[in-house]
């Protein structure tokens, strides 16, 4: 009788052991307090992405200019001002993006879209390609 | 010894009742569409032991179509090509599905048995797929308007876009069909130019501050001028895509049906 | 050979114990055999009965929404065995699913039918569900029990607001930057001060070497534009500063809830898992 109730119990602990995690009741309910007032989440804003450059890519030095004068305005200028673009992808951040893909052509589209950018232009763009708060998609094919 | 076959025997038993080939329950798959139990569906449908035949390809190649999810309604409609031919609604639907996938689905699809709406559908795609204007005769009146933007954005060359932008800044905006950017191009150019002028004309060109200015002004312009060659062949994918759009959605509305 | 014999009746019969009669071990392959009870008993009563299997299940699994989803599908009262541990129950898993509303409402019947209105856990439950809807309830409740004086925060919580908010936003129309330091955000503060007094120091000299066109739009336009952001970012550091100070008092707040339920634990009544 004894051995029976000994292997019962080895044979729960062994079941229970493989099922998934349990649900902590009372630190899921404590845990709600604290999930209804979130800390604001600071995005961070990078340099350039030159992880699947080629070497020779690398060495060019208009990245750097260009990817210097980013981050600079990004991280220290865009919050002076308070810029508030119309588009989903800020215009510092489609430069960046462009600049990482196509280089100098890349400047030159993200230097278009900026000087572009006004409330009047979401009125150009047909509905597919707004969001929901009506910041303009201008993700790169 | 003996004990174990039996308890061994009397297990296998029991996994054989359990394992069955059932046939698929309508009515209850019905049910969970009603009350939206997406989890149960999908375990009914893939993981459960229901007997693989047409119905259970056709009624996950639905799942497929009302999941968005191109890849399990590919697999399954190949499968079930033979029910979708004998319903109209689910074809349609699955021909909508299609019609902005870019996956050849319309050039693999067998046109001799088709219903009358699927095939003013491959008509359309069709006229959206081919560079060259066919006979437009067919088309419903309430996507004309919408196909005559995409006609007279395809017929718009670069060069001119790029010519008027060298001209002025911001007429070539105009002309690529983003007319409301053609005042700010305009100002920036216009005032990056004024202030160069005038720090060449206080002081020499290879002043700092007149060298800032002519390099920004260089670097507006050409942006401009790149940006409306851009722009256009993006307005033209946009035209594309809004005629896609309006098509689905007419057709989606003319042939109002549940398959589920 | 009884040793083998000792395990296999053991591994059988906890299985049994554990699992209902079908024995299948899966989780979505459960739930599907339950939906299919609920189905085949649609228009009887008893589908209540599986559609609370199914609640259990779930929770046992950790799947809250799939829970609550059962929840709101079935009607406590057609329950066979309904009683206020079930509304108990009911009140938890809605409030975790961030369904506050209905977790009072599953509350105040639970209260109806409780016989033990006094129970510190259950007082505990009250305060938390009614701190955002109803302060002086839970006022009510902790003066009227010295164990609840912890919960005293969640009042203090739903109560804060930072002021002085004019004080910042004049300083820095006055001074740019100024009210930025004073909310404690140095760097910025500095930035803008540096900015804005190097752009009017730019305009000064552009006007004074004649080069209107370039005072006004390097001076005037770009100097206009970090005064009016430096008063927009003061704005929003100041709705920072006020969450950030809600975040805190809640963190403190969950620690002093999670001792209150080191001496009076909130379980669930009906659900074993």
């Amino acid at each position: 009788m004894v051995r029976i109730l000994i292997l019962c119990l080895l044979a729960n602990i062994m079941l229970n052991g493989f099922s998934q995690n349990r649900l902590n009741l009372n630190k899921s309910i404590a845990g709600k307090i604290v999930e209804k007032y979130p800390k604001e989440n600071i995005s961070k804003r990078p340099f350039l992405n030159l992880q699947n450059k080629k070497s020779i890519q690398k060495l060019n030095p208009l990245l750097y200019v260009s990817g210097g004068l980013l981050f600079f305005y990004q991280n220290l200028l865009s919050e002076q001002i308070q810029a508030n673009c119309v588009y989903k992808n800020s215009c510092s951040e489609h430069a960046k993006i462009c600049i990482q893909k196509y280089k100098f052509k890349g400047l030159l589209m993200g230097v278009s879209q900026f000087t572009k950018c006004s409330p009047a232009i979401v009125q150009d763009y047909p509905i597919f390609l707004k969001t929901d708060n009506g910041k303009i998609i201008n993700e790169l094919d | 010894m003996n004990w174990i076959k039996k308890m061994g025997l009397l297990f296998c038993c029991f996994c054989f009742l359990k394992i069955t080939n059932a046939q698929i329950n309508v009515s209850f798959l019905q049910y969970l569409y009603e009350n939206n139990l997406k989890k149960e569906l999908q375990t009914y449908l893939w993981k459960n032991t229901l007997k693989e035949n047409d119905t259970l390809f056709f009624e996950r190649a639905i799942f497929g179509l009302n999941e968005n999810n191109e890849k399990i309604f590919i697999e399954n409609f190949n499968q079930a090509k033979n029910l979708f031919f004998q319903n109209e609604c689910a074809l349609n639907k699955a021909a909508l599905f299609n019609f902005d996938k870019k996956n050849e689905w319309f050039e693999r699809l067998d046109t001799v048995n088709l219903f009358e709406t699927t095939k003013k559908i491959l008509l359309t795609y069709k006229i959206v797929n081919s560079k060259n204007i066919l006979t437009i005769d067919s088309l419903p009146n309430e996507l004309l308007t919408s196909y005559s933007e995409m006609q007279k954005y395809r017929k718009k060359k670069s060069l001119n876009a790029v010519l008027l932008s060298l001209i002025l800044p911001g007429l070539g905006e105009i002309y690529a069909g983003r007319k409301r950017a053609f005042f700010p191009v305009l100002l920036s150019n216009g005032f990056y130019i004024a202030q160069s002028i005038e720090s060449i004309s206080k002081f020499e060109v290879n002043n700092g501050l007149s060298i800032l200015n002519l390099s920004l002004t260089g670097l507006f312009y050409v942006s401009n001028i790149y940006g409306t060659y851009y722009d256009l062949k993006k307005i033209k994918r946009e035209k594309q895509k809004q005629f896609e759009i309006d098509t689905i959605n007419y057709f989606g509305s003319t042939c109002q049906c549940s398959v589920h | 050979m009884k040793l083998i014999r000792l395990i296999i009746l053991a591994v059988l019969a906890n299985a049994l114990c554990i699992n209902n009669a079908i024995g299948q071990l899966n989780y979505d392959t459960l739930m599907l055999s339950l939906e299919m009870k609920v189905f085949e008993n649609k228009n009887s009563i008893s589908k209540h009965d599986f559609l609370w299997q199914k609640l259990e299940l779930s929770i046992k699994n950790n799947d809250l929404p799939k829970a609550f989803e059962s929840l709101v599908r079935l009607n406590i009262d057609s329950l066979s065995a309904a009683s206020y541990k079930y509304y108990w129950d009911a009140a938890i898993i809605c409030y975790l699913n961030n369904d506050e509303n209905l977790a009072r409402n599953y509350f105040s019947k639970f209260k109806v039918l409780n016989p033990n209105k006094l129970e510190t856990n259950a007082q505990i439950l009250e305060a938390i569900v009614y701190s955002n809807d109803d302060t002086a309830r839970v006022r009510d409740l902790i003066l009227n029990n010295d164990s609840l004086k912890p919960l005293h925060c969640l009042i203090d919580l739903a109560a804060y607001e930072k002021s002085h908010y004019a004080a910042y936003f004049i300083t820095s129309a006055l001074v740019p930057g100024l009210g930025n330091i004073l909310l404690g955000e140095v760097k910025s503060g500095l930035v803008s001060l540096a900015i804005t007094s190097g752009m009017i120091l730019l305009t000064r000299e552009l006007f004074k070497n004649n080069l209107p066109i370039n005072a006004s739009l390097w001076g005037i336009a770009w100097g206009l534009r970090f005064y009016g952001g430096n008063i927009a970012l003061t704005d929003k550091n100041f709705d920072k500063k006020e969450v950030d100070k809600k975040n805190e008092l809640a963190k403190s707040c969950e620690l002093e809830v999670l001792k209150l339920f080191k001496k009076f634990s909130v379980n669930f009544l009906t659900i074993t898992y």
